[in-house]
Order: structure tokens, then C-alpha cells, then sequence
């Protein structure tokens, strides 16, 4: 493998964006499922589809040329739903759930409809749903390599901002912090996250990638600090053995890296209990 | 330092509060009570800016909240059943960092709010492993971190046994005769304490108004007048 590895340039794409997507989705999950919006990464991930479906209905009409990459209205869609879900989850709490439920139809529809429109140019939709981590290109690299410096640096400077925020939001608007910017600019890094995270797991597996290793975390973890290394951990070790396993056995690389993040969780899950029944014991 | 002017809330055509009007002078501790739905939470999101369609006028030391929170701060210890996510590993020194000046806590101010609660040593254990006593202990030094003139605190005594809710009177008691000024909003109206110097009890208006005595003459003539 590490033959092919120094060799195939696709191999590399997939391998390097895989360990960013790795770092950067399990870090930003963890405000995710500590701010119980596990639904959001899912609901964008659908949107960004729905940005990808259009894209490539305009380029079948000649309006983008065919050598634009969907991806990048699939970025615009997913940014666009972002800051929808932001004003939804800030002004309509009450009716959140549904939204996010409208919206994740909405842009499913769309995608269905504007697939079917789009002739003559050819989407390749099962990568899209599923993950297709071989097809990463490396523009596509230095689009993931951007987001995952700029990630790190927004959680590095607003980190304390975030956890406030994460863990109690009125408390800190009784503070009188001004959060609305760092809140905002957060539902813009999720939705980044998951339109690039698309082609590694796939529409239907990337809120898997954001939310499975911070399941892992909180099981094992005893602070926030640590909860955020241990989801690191778990979503490194999801990725690189699922593209391991993929290489070897020929498996799609979404499906591989969810099965692995499960088992992993089992695996934890199996640990902490038997060594809380011991301490009992 | 806090006054309350004609405050009335409405939503969708239900009046929720009206025409509330009290003062809370600097050192008072006092005590909102009123019964479940007596408008008592939407009092409290109205003095600590959470909810701002409202008619009327709520001023600290002459000034809208917005512009009294530029020089002073107000220390909030929220319902326990609203405060965080339980399933999310946090430490308490994670907590009471976020109460810390810049939301930095050093280990000196997170030690002293702490020693100020009783909770010296806890520093790195999980939140969740505390007992409901112990974790409102760290909320309340999570808001004493930020060294505030006011401390607000929302039914603080649920889900709290007796004698944890004697301790916290015990530590409520410390810090007004140090010279904090308390609120305390409770549904509780037998949770009342002899240290407690004004009483505003809420029921859409404001139905009581005075001193701890007073409202202890005023609560047992309504249970008699209940009663018979």
C-alpha cells in the first residue's frame, strides 16, 4: 500500500484530506452534540447536495461551464443553509426541530428534481450520497487544507467564546458577551465542513463523522479539553482504518469509516463498563 | 439599585405580568416567589435581558441593564434542570472559567471562587459526578468568579434534599452579610428564610411587598382565609 501511496497522486488526495476531514469534524463536533443540534450536520450535508444537483443542472443548460466543480455551489448551498439553521436554532427555538426537518426535505427534493433536469451531463449521484474518497482531486485537497487551518484557528482564538456558549448560552448573554458573530460564525464552519466532507463519507454518513466520535469521547473523557482529544483520536482512527480497509477490500470509504466508528464505540462502550463493574466490584 | 416601573408583558393577548413595580436596594436579599405560572420566570428574563418586549421599565442604579452591565456585572445561577447538557464531560474548573474576567480562569481565581463555596479540591472533577448540591455550589462560583454586585439566582433549592438546602441558605447568609445583594426567584413560598429582608411575591402583579416579618403575617392570614 504505501507503494501506491508514494505513487498514485489520488491516493494521497484521499489519504491527506481524509486525516484533516478527521481532525476538523469530530473538533466541531463536539460543540455540535454538546449544543444538541446533531440534526444540523445532517440537514446541511443535504442542502450541499442540493447546491451540487444545481450546479450541475446549470452546467447541463451551458449557464457554468463543464468544468466547474459542483462542489463549490454545493459550499455556497451549504454556507446559505447554515445561516438559515443559525437564525432558526437563535429565534425559533420552539419550532427548530421541524425546521431543520423542512429544510433537509426541501433541499432533497430539490436534488431529486434537478438530477433529473440536469442532461447531458452526468452526476455521478452514489458518490455523493455515499462517499467516494478516490475522486478527491487536488483542488479539492487545497479546499480541505484551507478549511482545516482556518477551522483551527477560529476554535483556537474563540475557543473559551465557543465552550461558554456550548455549555450555556444565557449565562453568557447575561454576561453581556457579544456572541452573535462567534454563534454565526460557527454554523458557517459546519456547513463548510460538511460540503467537503461529502465525497469522503457521503451525504448520508457525514453527520456520522461529526457526531460517532464525540459518542466515543464522552464516554471516556472527564473535561471538554479532553473530550475534544479523544474525538480527534477516534475520528483519526475511524478514517485512516476505514481507507485502510477500503484499500484492501475494495469498500466504499463512507460505509467503511462509519462501521469502523461503531464497532470503535462498541469497543469503548464494552470497556467502560466492564471497568465500572470491576470498580464496583 | 434595581427599580421596577409599570412592567407589563404580554404575549399572544395573555397577560403574563402587569403592572409590576418594586425597588431592591444595595444589600437587600430578596426573595421572588410566586406559585407555577405566576410570571415569575418571565420577571426574571425581563431583569436579566433575556426577554426585552416589554412595556415599562426596568433600571439598575438609574440605568437600563445594557448600559449598567458595561461597569458592573450580575451573577446568574440558573433553574439546575435548564443549566447544561449533563451527558457532555465538563470539569469545574471548566465551568467556573467561563464565569472568570475575559472568560479566563486562572488557577487563582477559580481556586478562590471556589473556596468561597466549600468546593476547594474539586478542581478537576467531572461535573456530572457531583452530587445536585455540590454542582449548584459550582454555578454559584462559577457567578461569584466574575465578582458581581448582584446575584441573581432562578429556584435554586430544587432538587436540592433539606439539608443541602440548609447549607445553602448558610452560604447565601455568608455572602449577604459580606455585602452581595441577592434575588432569589422561587416557587417555594415556605422556602423562606429569616435573612431574606424584602419579599415580592408575584401573581401576575405584584401581591406582596415588604419585609420577611410582614410577609409571614400575610402568608398565615391567606392560608387562614383559605382554610375557613
Amino acid at each position: 500500500m504505501w507503494q501506491h501511496l508514494l505513487q498514485y497522486e489520488f491516493l494521497q488526495n484521499a489519504y491527506i484530506s481524509g486525516i484533516l476531514i478527521g481532525l476538523i469534524a469530530p473538533l466541531l463536533g463536539v460543540f455540535i452534540v454538546s449544543k444538541r443540534l446533531a440534526l444540523i450536520p445532517d440537514a446541511l450535508s443535504h442542502v450541499s447536495l442540493s447546491g451540487v444537483a444545481i450546479a450541475t443542472f446549470l452546467m447541463s443548460i451551458g449557464i457554468l461551464p463543464l468544468g466547474f466543480n459542483p462542489m463549490l455551489l454545493g459550499i455556497v448551498f451549504s454556507i446559505i443553509g447554515a445561516i438559515i439553521l443559525w437564525q432558526l436554532t437563535r429565534q425559533f427555538h420552539n419550532v427548530q426541530e421541524i425546521g431543520i426537518a423542512i429544510l433537509m426535505s426541501l433541499s432533497l427534493g430539490l436534488s431529486v428534481i434537478f438530477i433529473a433536469l440536469a442532461k447531458g451531463v452526468k452526476l455521478d449521484l452514489t458518490s455523493y450520497l455515499f462517499g467516494s474518497i478516490n475522486t478527491i482531486s487536488r483542488q479539492d485537497l487545497v479546499l480541505i487544507f484551507i478549511l482545516t487551518v482556518a477551522t483551527l484557528i477560529f476554535v483556537k482564538f474563540q475557543y473559551r467564546k465557543l465552550f461558554a456558549i456550548v455549555f450555556d448560552e444565557d449565562f453568557i448573554r447575561v454576561r453581556n458577551l457579544r456572541i452573535n458573530l462567534v454563534n454565526g460564525t460557527f454554523f458557517v464552519f459546519i456547513g463548510l465542513v460538511v460540503a467537503v466532507s461529502m465525497k469522503i463519507v457521503g451525504v448520508l454518513l457525514v453527520s456520522a463523522l461529526m457526531t460517532l466520535p464525540v459518542a466515543i469521547a464522552i464516554r471516556l473523557a472527564k473535561s471538554f479539553r479532553q473530550t475534544i482529544f479523544y474525538a480527534i483520536i477516534a475520528g483519526e482512527i475511524g478514517v485512516i482504518s476505514g481507507l485502510v480497509s477500503s484499500y484492501y477490500l475494495n469498500l466504499p470509504s463512507g460505509g467503511t469509516i462509519v462501521v469502523t466508528l461503531v464497532l470503535l464505540l462498541l469497543l469503548v462502550f464494552g470497556y467502560t463498563k466492564i471497568s465500572s463493574l470491576l470498580k464496583k466490584a | 439599585m434595581l427599580t421596577v416601573k409599570n412592567l407589563t408583558y404580554i404575549i399572544e393577548q395573555q397577560i403574563v405580568l402587569n403592572d409590576v413595580n418594586f425597588e431592591i436596594e444595595t444589600g437587600d436579599f430578596a426573595a421572588v416567589i410566586g406559585p407555577n405560572g405566576s410570571g415569575k420566570s418571565t420577571l426574571l428574563k425581563c431583569l436579566l435581558g433575556m426577554n426585552t418586549k416589554y412595556e415599562g421599565s426596568i433600571l439598575y442604579d438609574e440605568l437600563p441593564l445594557k448600559q449598567f452591565l458595561k461597569r458592573e456585572k450580575i451573577g446568574y445561577v440558573a433553574q439546575h434542570s435548564l443549566r447544561y447538557n449533563n451527558s457532555i464531560p465538563v470539569s469545574v474548573q471548566e465551568v467556573v472559567a467561563t464565569g472568570c474576567e475575559n472568560l479566563i480562569g486562572t488557577k487563582k481565581a477559580i481556586a478562590q471562587a471556589l473556596e468561597k463555596v466549600g468546593l476547594i479540591g474539586f478542581e478537576k472533577k467531572r461535573l456530572s459526578e457531583l452530587s445536585g448540591g455540590q454542582q449548584q455550589r459550582v454555578f454559584i462560583a462559577r457567578a461569584l468568579a466574575m465578582k458581581p454586585r448582584l446575584l441573581v439566582l432562578d429556584e435554586p433549592t430544587v432538587g436540592i434534599d433539606q439539608a443541602r438546602v440548609k447549607e445553602f441558605y448558610a452560604l447565601m447568609m455568608q455572602l449577604h452579610r459580606e455585602g452581595m445583594t441577592i434575588i432569589l426567584v422561587s416557587h417555594d413560598v415556605h422556602l423562606m428564610n429569616a435573612e431574606i429582608t424584602k419579599v415580592i411575591a408575584i401573581n401576575q402583579g405584584v401581591a406582596f411587598n415588604g419585609n420577611y416579618e410582614a410577609y409571614r403575617r400575610y402568608h398565615a392570614n391567606y392560608c387562614e382565609c383559605g382554610e375557613s
